[in-house]
């Protein structure tokens, strides 16, 4: 399995400047690949490019040689950095962790998701919280790759060594890809196979 | 550091529960009064209209509390029969109206030309004064009840559909809603799922804003004579009568109907805002 982006092009608008040009990056199965590089050159969009979010304007993305399914459950499922934007704050937790698949008890263990958490609103939750909401979400039994756009950023160290314990750990278990963003050179190290400067793709 | 948290958040809920003892007050004396209102509506619809002309022109009094007009009718039963007619008619053209505004909302949200053309309907309707645009309607469809309820309900849906237009809009592009696509959901159930349960309040404080206007506008049209015929109880009807005797010192022929007219559009209005407050986002807490 193989995630790839081929010679891809996108800009927001028309009479913009391109803002990924011909890039190309390569997400074998079981792989961990480190994105960096700095802020506004397109990291994120490449990301949301690769998980379907949005059409390239030139180049095409392909999982397995074929182009990504336009229905059903993605199996390139993208995880945020604000996790209070990525549910719904009308919604109970409960029902955000139902929404693509059923979140089984052990998941929610490894990810440290508490019971008494699950009858409650968004805002009831903490940051930290509601991102290992959105992670368990993420990780459907379809998900084949996963791509972390400053998943953990926002949090501290504590929660941050939690969520990538369980993520790698699962990885490791169903071969996922795994393609992570970030600012933070020493979590990179740690985490990925190798680090791709978005600069040189 | 928790103490500070602590206090910050009872500080938060008793402001929040005084706000809330306040708008349960209003919602309560606005109940309170239409519900009065409904037993009047309710009372007067049984009583025939007598014509007795030696009881003319009685200035109010206990027996007649609006007092008697030139043919010696009661005031009072006119005057709530007239209102119930004009709360029929406003109720109706703005759940019509705001039927018409989400249509238009939703459709304008669902595309680039599909917005252009709703967005250019939306300009030329707020370009024209409501109540011209109104009256030419109305005269149109010949008049009569039919003609007032459709020139409402045609004229007072564009700020609403503007409203449910760009939420629409914003909901689409809201992470949430595009993390639900990939969670494997179409936009049917996306829209009735996540979209509708966001765009309810809206709608409903949105209906309840539009209804004082469309009474204003009805009785304005008719009280003009475009509107409904002079045989119907209308309220419209009742005040431009009143305006030939106004003169002769009939006050009480144009006040209180007047100001009955008043209170219940500003009844309408208040629970509109109230609710209003109530389901903003930043506010309310379910």
């Amino acid at each position: 399995m193989l995630l790839e982006a081929r010679d891809v092009s996108f800009r927001y608008d028309r009479r913009e400047d391109w803002l990924l040009q011909r890039a190309n990056l390569r997400i074998e199965a079981g792989e961990i690949v480190g994105l960096t590089g700095p802020s506004g050159i397109g990291k994120s969009t490449l990301a949301r490019l690769l998980a379907g979010y949005r059409k390239p304007q030139q180049g095409e993305v392909r999982l397995a040689g074929k182009p990504l399914p336009s229905s059903g459950y993605q199996p390139v499922q993208l995880v945020l950095q604000h996790p209070e934007k990525a549910v719904n704050p009308r919604w109970r937790i409960r029902r955000i962790l139902r929404e693509g698949w059923q979140v089984d008890a052990e998941l929610r263990h490894m990810l440290g998701i508490a019971e008494q958490w699950l009858d409650r609103w968004p805002n009831e939750l903490s940051g930290g919280e509601l991102q290992r909401i959105c992670v368990a979400r993420a990780l459907g039994p379809g998900t084949q790759f996963l791509l972390a756009d400053e998943m953990t950023t926002m949090l501290d160290a504590v929660t941050q060594a939690q969520i990538w314990n369980a993520v790698c750990e699962i990885a490791e278990a169903r071969r996922m890809g795994m393609l992570v963003i970030s600012h933070d050179a020493h979590l990179l190290g740690r985490l990925c196979n190798r680090i791709v400067d978005i600069d040189t793709i | 550091m928790i103490r500070k948290a602590h206090t910050f958040l009872s500080f938060r809920s008793t402001s929040w529960s005084a706000r809330r003892l306040q708008a349960w007050l209003s919602v309560a004396s606005v109940a309170l009064l239409l519900l009065l209102f409904a037993i009047g509506a309710l009372w007067a619809a049984g009583q025939p209209i007598v014509t007795a002309l030696t009881l003319r022109n009685l200035p109010p009094s206990a027996a007649y509390w609006f007092g008697t007009d030139w043919l010696g009718r009661d005031m009072l039963i006119r005057t709530l029969q007239g209102l119930q007619l004009s709360l029929q008619v406003g109720l109706a053209a703005g759940i019509m109206s705001a039927a018409i505004a989400t249509l238009l909302g939703v459709l304008a949200a669902s595309g680039k030309w599909a917005d252009r053309v709703v967005s250019w309907l939306i300009d030329l309707f707020l370009s024209m004064p409501h109540l011209v645009l109104l009256i030419l309607i109305s005269f149109i469809l010949g008049g009569g009840v039919q003609g007032v309820l459709f020139g409402v309900a045609l004229t007072h849906w564009p700020s609403l559909a503007r409203v449910i237009r760009a939420e629409t809009l914003q909901l689409r592009q809201a992470e949430f809603i595009q993390v639900s696509r990939r969670m494997g959901n179409n936009w049917l159930w996306i829209g009735w799922h996540h979209m509708l349960p966001h765009l309810l309040p809206q709608l409903l404080v949105g209906t309840l804003l539009i209804i004082p206007h469309a009474i204003l506008h009805e009785a304005g049209v008719t009280f003009l004579g475009m509107g409904l015929s002079a045989q119907q109880p209308a309220i419209g009807i009742i005040l431009a009568e009143s305006m030939r005797y106004l003169s002769t010192g009939m006050w009480w022929l144009a006040l209180f109907p007047g100001l009955s007219l008043l209170i219940i559009v500003r009844c309408f209005d208040r629970l509109g805002h109230t609710l209003q407050r109530w389901t903003d986002p930043h506010r309310a807490r379910n």
